[in-house]
């Protein structure tokens, strides 16, 4: 993904316009070359060809090698294009401009044979590749500056060439005798340049062959047309026809580059299909996650409002039953002793006294009531004093290890508060515990919670409401909370709650 | 003995002071905050400041910290904090260093007025008032090998009077038997749970929290 991701302004593409800026520069020279030859027939065909594929090659080479740095495709592809220009240099009326230009010619064809060989991955690869590239280049370099001294223009067909600034004269049997070893070995290795194509093709699959067969059909018809082109020569073919050919030839390589661009746009359109599928099929998957995930939150969100009512019911009864009781129990009392002050001062003290003591026991009753529905020296104190009140309380001896000296968030701290006061009054409850340990922890961004003890375990956390509450309001946090009770192994309630909400 | 009050709620520092003036002792300042308390401590040296825990602006343990500073700023002033809940770490700050000139005790307490008039006098006069809810807390604590399983049932009743600050005479008038006997018993505590401490009551105070306190 971020390989096709244009990277702005890189090193790379600053680079790569300049290449650009210099291909519009050579391009005009070659096409002022051309135009202004006196040995070249057609020179406005001739023109438009040479820079229609060579633009056509350093531009796609630059658009494939910006997108893809990674593969070479793109590098050589750019070189195809500028090796290309050579031909028109074979235009000019300057014979050392012409030399260098008969010395270039063949060179594109080399890189292009490379090029389709090791297209799409831009790598070659095996014994029969690395040969036939090499082949291509021994004779489009080594043998081409080989034959280039012998050479005479003229006697090549070409009226009114200049001169070759470096011949030897009169070895004009050492050009042929090269230029007859230049097609033996390009013989094979177009035929097999054809060949590992067709074999490519072949073997690859249907979505690959979207890619491959613009590049392919296109390149084949080339070096068909230069097979031809090869053969005709030593069949003895008229010079008209292996013109023809030629034209066809330059013709079809000119193409190659548009269908390298429509090759690598399918093959960008094939990996967006790709793409496009797999992110539909992580898509599914995270809307079914996403699904169950609503579903419990919106279960444990109905819990908790639930847990909230409940506890609603719970503080009105308490409230109601107790300190409302006693509150008008009280008010008797009070109006009885008024009403017996003269009469009978003995009872009506009496009375008092039991005013003044169901005082002091509702008093007590509304204190513990405030402390279940938030301990104040929680907030006061942070976790370490609340949950030494708490182990303090307990029937069962407690102790408290790695309380953590700092505060924490307000909701961290009452969860792990409430937390391990459920599971205090459950050791209490039902443990028949002889100890119980509360450790407590930061591991990760989360306070870590263990309350344990050593009773007789078995407990089943989705029997009562506390734990499960207790759950739920560890999950609105973010965090998670097990019981691990194995009958007869004691229990272990471990809550893991994070401290950034 | 002179007394400032400080308490958010008028009708009940009305009602304390009332209760404090029946008493016989002389409420000469009240203050709503703790700041108002800062400044009436300051301008009266009163013998002892009753001080309500919540107080303006955060409601939560104003009382406290102004109890902290009047001891620093003016060592004479004892202080009686008042608190509608009590809990062992409050009592531990605020007895971190001295017991002297100090309580702390539930603000039920003020209902039974003689036992809650004596507490002002005897914080007042550089004793110590520990609420008995701290001071069960702490004996209820259950230990492994509880050394506190060693005394008599009325041993535990006297180690209780003496961390809630009572005097020997004061524990023996409570448990009506002599001084003597008071005497004996603070001895066989002593000697069980291995304390050594001088004969002042504060000090004696000190040494039993920081023994209830401290074991495990």
């Amino acid at each position: 993904m971020t390989a096709d991701t244009p990277p702005r302004l890189t090193s790379l593409g600053r680079a790569l316009a300049a290449l650009a800026v210099l291909a519009v520069a050579i391009g005009i020279a070659s096409v002022t070359i051309v135009l202004s030859s006196d040995h070249t027939s057609s020179r406005g065909f001739a023109a438009a060809l040479i820079l229609i594929a060579g633009w056509g090659f350093v531009g796609t080479g630059l658009y494939a090698w910006y997108r893809r740095p990674g593969n070479r495709t793109g590098v050589l592809l750019t070189a195809v294009g500028f090796t290309w220009f050579f031909q028109a240099l074979e235009s000019s009326d300057n014979a050392a401009i012409f030399a260098i230009g008969a010395i270039g010619i063949n060179l594109p064809f080399a890189i292009l044979i490379h090029l389709l060989v090791a297209f799409p991955s831009g790598r070659l690869e095996g014994r029969l590749q690395r040969t036939v590239v090499a082949g291509a280049y021994f004779v489009t370099v080594v043998l081409q500056w080989l034959w280039i001294p012998f050479v005479n223009p003229e006697r090549q067909g070409c009226e009114g060439c200049p001169e070759n600034p470096i011949r030897i004269d009169g070895q004009e049997g050492v050009a042929d005798a090269v230029n007859a070893v230049q097609t033996a070995i390009a013989i094979p290795v177009v035929a097999a340049t054809i060949a590992i194509i067709y074999l490519r093709w072949r073997r690859s699959s249907p979505s690959e062959r979207r890619v491959l067969t613009p590049v392919i059909a296109t390149g084949a018809l080339a070096f068909a047309l230069l097979f031809v082109l090869l053969v005709l020569d030593p069949a003895g073919a008229s010079d008209g026809a292996q013109r023809a050919v030629f034209i066809a030839a330059v013709a079809a390589f000119a193409c190659l580059p548009f269908a390298l661009l429509a090759g690598l746009l399918r093959s960008r359109i094939g990996r967006d299909e790709e793409l496009r599928s797999a992110l539909t099929a992580e898509n599914e998957q995270l809307t079914s996650e996403l699904r169950a995930k609503v579903e419990e939150l919106r279960a444990s969100r109905a819990r908790i409002v639930e847990a909230g009512y409940a506890e609603r019911r719970r503080v009105e009864r308490d409230l109601h039953d107790g300190a409302q009781q006693r509150l008008v129990a009280l008010a008797m009392s009070l109006k009885l002793a008024r009403s017996r002050l003269e009469a009978d001062p003995q009872t009506s003290a009496e009375l008092l006294d039991e005013a003044i003591a169901e005082l002091g026991e509702t008093t007590r009753e509304l204190r513990e009531l405030a402390r279940g529905i938030h301990p104040a020296v929680l907030s006061d104190r942070g976790l370490e004093a609340a949950l030494g009140a708490l182990a303090d309380r307990s029937p069962v001896p407690v102790e408290v290890v790695g309380t953590p000296p700092e505060r924490l968030p307000a909701a961290v701290e009452s969860a792990a508060y409430f937390v391990v006061a459920e599971a205090l009054t459950n050791v209490a409850r039902y443990a028949e515990a002889e100890a119980a340990s509360v450790g407590l922890g930061r591991e990760d961004g989360a306070l870590a919670v263990e309350v344990a003890d050593d009773g007789v375990g078995g407990a089943d956390p989705t029997a009562g409401t506390g734990l499960r509450g207790l759950a739920d309001r560890v999950a609105a946090l973010g965090g998670e909370l097990r019981v691990e009770s194995p009958p007869g192994g004691g229990t272990k309630v471990r809550a893991r709650i994070p401290l950034d909400g | 003995m002179r007394v400032v009050l400080a308490d958010d709620s008028t009708l009940l520092r009305e009602g304390v002071a009332r209760l404090l003036e029946a008493a016989g002792l002389e409420v000469v300042g009240q203050a709503g905050d703790a700041e108002d308390l800062l400044r009436k401590v300051r301008a009266h040296k009163p013998d002892v400041a009753v001080v309500d825990v919540r107080m303006p602006p955060t409601h939560t343990d104003e009382g406290l910290r102004a109890a902290r500073q009047i001891r620093d700023e003016l060592p004479d002033v004892s202080v009686l904090v008042l608190s509608q809940y009590v809990e062992v770490a409050y009592a531990r700050d605020l007895l971190a260093e001295s017991a002297e000139g100090l309580g702390y005790l539930l603000k039920d307490r003020v209902t039974d007025v003689d036992a809650f008039a004596e507490a002002v006098r005897r914080v007042g006069e550089g004793g110590t008032a520990l609420d008995p809810e701290v001071v069960s807390q702490l004996l209820g604590r259950r230990r492994r090998e509880d050394p506190l399983d060693e005394l008599t049932g009325r041993e535990r009743e006297v180690l209780g009077l003496m961390a809630e600050g009572r005097s020997n005479a004061a524990i023996a008038a409570q448990l009506v038997v002599t001084e003597r006997a008071v005497e004996k018993h603070v001895t066989g505590i002593f000697a069980k749970l291995g304390l050594t401490a001088g004969g002042e009551t504060h000090r004696r105070v000190l040494a039993v929290l920081r023994y209830l306190d401290q074991t495990p």
